[in-house]
């Protein structure tokens, strides 16, 4: 396997890390906090708040500007 | 029924110790009038977010599509992307919508279980970023999506989801 397929699969193995994370999340009585919720945690001080729209708007930036 | 009415068009018997039979009648049937009148304000304000809802979202499907046809490094291609920056950031700081509840009371590992993906992901891209020098052979995450960003319907469909990402965002 060459390292540019491995770090795909890497990659891979993270995207559906992320998302069985969250469909756990989502069961009742679930332990997990989902997605969102960690960015809604992140966001409770303004602080966070600032930093979490700030990485927004910089993906952006990045992806679509840069 | 004559119901007797205060000059602010208050049953003047509206109170939940008027005794007599006609009494208890008016105030039931200003009861009534009340419950019909708040529920049709209510549907109407119901109707009237949804049409702004879908008129701010399609607008929203619009610019997402012409911003998705812009090539990056271009000056057009700037201002759209810090014009839904600059709108959602003065939303946030001006006009906050409500805010989604605060997140449930979970365990601390639940937070950590996040860490997992949240930090391999920062791994793979300060490994393949900052010690391969993001190469083909070592890619990061914005050179494998450079490829797809080129189609111009992948673009688009990745500015709007980034737009309701942030909309999302500022809900939080």
């Amino acid at each position: 396997m060459s390292s540019r397929a491995f770090t795909i699969l890497l990659f891979g193995l993270i995207a559906a890390g992320i998302l069985t994370l969250d469909l756990l999340a989502r069961r009742p009585e679930s332990k997990l906090p989902t997605f969102g919720e960690v960015f809604g945690f992140l966001s409770q001080r303004r602080v966070g708040r600032v930093l979490v729209l700030g990485f927004w708007g910089w993906s952006g930036w990045h992806f679509f500007a840069r | 029924m004559i119901c007797p009415l205060a000059p602010d068009g208050r049953d003047r018997r509206f109170s939940a110790t008027a005794g007599s039979p006609r009494d208890r009648r008016c105030r039931d049937r200003r009861v009534t009038i009340d419950l019909v009148t708040s529920g049709e304000n209510a549907l109407e304000r119901t109707r009237a977010n949804t049409r702004w809802a879908v008129a701010v979202w399609s607008a929203a499907a619009v610019f997402a599509w012409v911003a998705g046809g812009l090539e990056s490094f271009t000056a057009a291609a700037e201002v759209a992307v810090l014009l839904p920056v600059l709108v959602l950031f003065g939303i946030a700081v001006f006009a906050p919508p409500p805010r989604k509840p605060a997140p449930r009371q979970v365990p601390l590992r639940g937070w950590l279980a996040w860490l997992v993906p949240i930090l391999g992901f920062c791994g793979l891209e300060v490994v393949n970023g900052f010690i391969f020098g993001s190469v083909p052979a070592h890619p990061t995450w914005s050179i494998l999506m450079d490829p797809v960003l080129e189609w111009h319907p992948a673009r688009a469909a990745a500015v709007l989801i980034w737009i309701v990402a942030g909309w999302e965002l500022v809900r939080r």
